[in-house]
């Protein structure tokens, strides 16, 4: 009596686990993400990049999120900006790639729309071996059974512990402004 | 007289041409054109595939920014882009991946950009088919 009691509690233990595991992996993906950054100063060429080959995962059971850019996927318009960016500026032979971890705040993918919402996002960021705290607001809509994510945030090269030659610091702005466009599938 | 004058300002001339020259080269030089040079290594998606996934730093040495060539058998076609050996993400600048299909093996050309440990795999951009 007392062995059958134990085996049904252990088909009902690993009936359980199965059952949590197969709920709670609800991730959608974004493999072609689109990151544009932009520290374009006026009267001076533009200094902006973009990425459209950004990777970020969502759980929509818990709202966390993750990110990942490879740098020398950012490309620009001169191909010699390029090239002090990898070289000078993220250093990504030594850096290769940014990264972002957090989580949507008070979201409920179930409650989402086709119309947009508003969701605050809190996360860190870590490039060049950097930490950087990030909370900003983000569009959200479904679409088509996708989420549809765009917003933007700031940092500045001080955050991630670029120096700027004082030589090119009038042609790059203090502030550098980071766009992003996901599609998550 | 006359004469050192009209050298004089050939020189002048051909002294602001060739500045000109110089300053175009650095600053708006064009950029690399991948399909047209000629691959550092070649070897197969599985191989490196594997060593990012064992010695991600060293694998980023020797690879990042370089022309690669590369043979592998295609798991998934996704737009531009397709997965060799279940490893490598390749992307191609145009659209070449519609004549594919799933278990093909094919070669191929292009520039790594790294390694992308959400999806667990290497990444290769400006990817052209060599056959």
């Amino acid at each position: 009596m007392k062995t059958t009691k134990s085996t049904f509690l252990q088909i009902l233990f690993v009936a359980m686990v199965f059952i949590t595991s197969s709920v709670t992996a609800q991730k959608l993906i974004d493999k072609k993400g689109k990151i544009t950054f932009e520290a374009s100063e006026k009267t001076f060429e533009p200094v902006k990049a973009t990425n459209a080959s950004v990777t970020a995962i969502l759980n929509t059971d818990t709202g966390e999120m993750a990110s990942l850019a490879l740098m020398k996927s950012f490309r620009f318009k001169n191909s010699l900006m390029e090239e002090h960016f990898n070289e000078n500026y993220i250093e990504s032979e030594t850096y290769p790639k940014a990264k972002f971890r957090g989580e949507l705040l008070d979201f409920d993918y179930s409650n989402l729309g086709e119309n947009t919402t508003s969701v605050t996002v809190d996360g860190k960021i870590e490039l060049r071996g950097k930490e950087k705290q990030i909370r900003t607001t983000l569009n959200i809509k479904k679409s088509n059974g996708s989420i549809i994510m765009q917003g933007s945030f700031k940092v500045t090269p001080a955050d991630f512990d670029i120096e700027i030659p004082s030589i090119v610091r009038k042609k790059i702005a203090n502030e550098i402004i980071v766009y992003l466009d996901f599609n998550l599938q | 007289m006359r004469k050192k004058i009209y050298m004089l300002l050939g020189v002048l001339i051909i002294g602001l041409i060739s500045a000109f020259l110089v300053y175009n080269y650095v600053f708006n030089s064009e950029h690399r054109d991948i399909a047209n040079e000629k691959a550092t290594v070649s070897l197969s998606a599985k191989d490196i595939f594997e060593q990012f996934q064992t010695n991600e730093a060293l694998a980023t040495t020797n690879y990042l920014d370089q022309v690669i060539e590369m043979k592998g058998g295609i798991t998934s076609i996704e737009d531009n882009d397709v997965v060799l050996s279940n490893g490598v993400q390749v992307s191609f600048n145009s659209q070449e991946t519609l004549k594919f299909q799933k278990g093909e093996q094919i070669t191929i050309k292009g520039r790594c950009v790294g390694y992308d440990e959400l999806l667990e795999l290497v990444k290769i951009d400006q990817s052209t088919l060599i056959k």
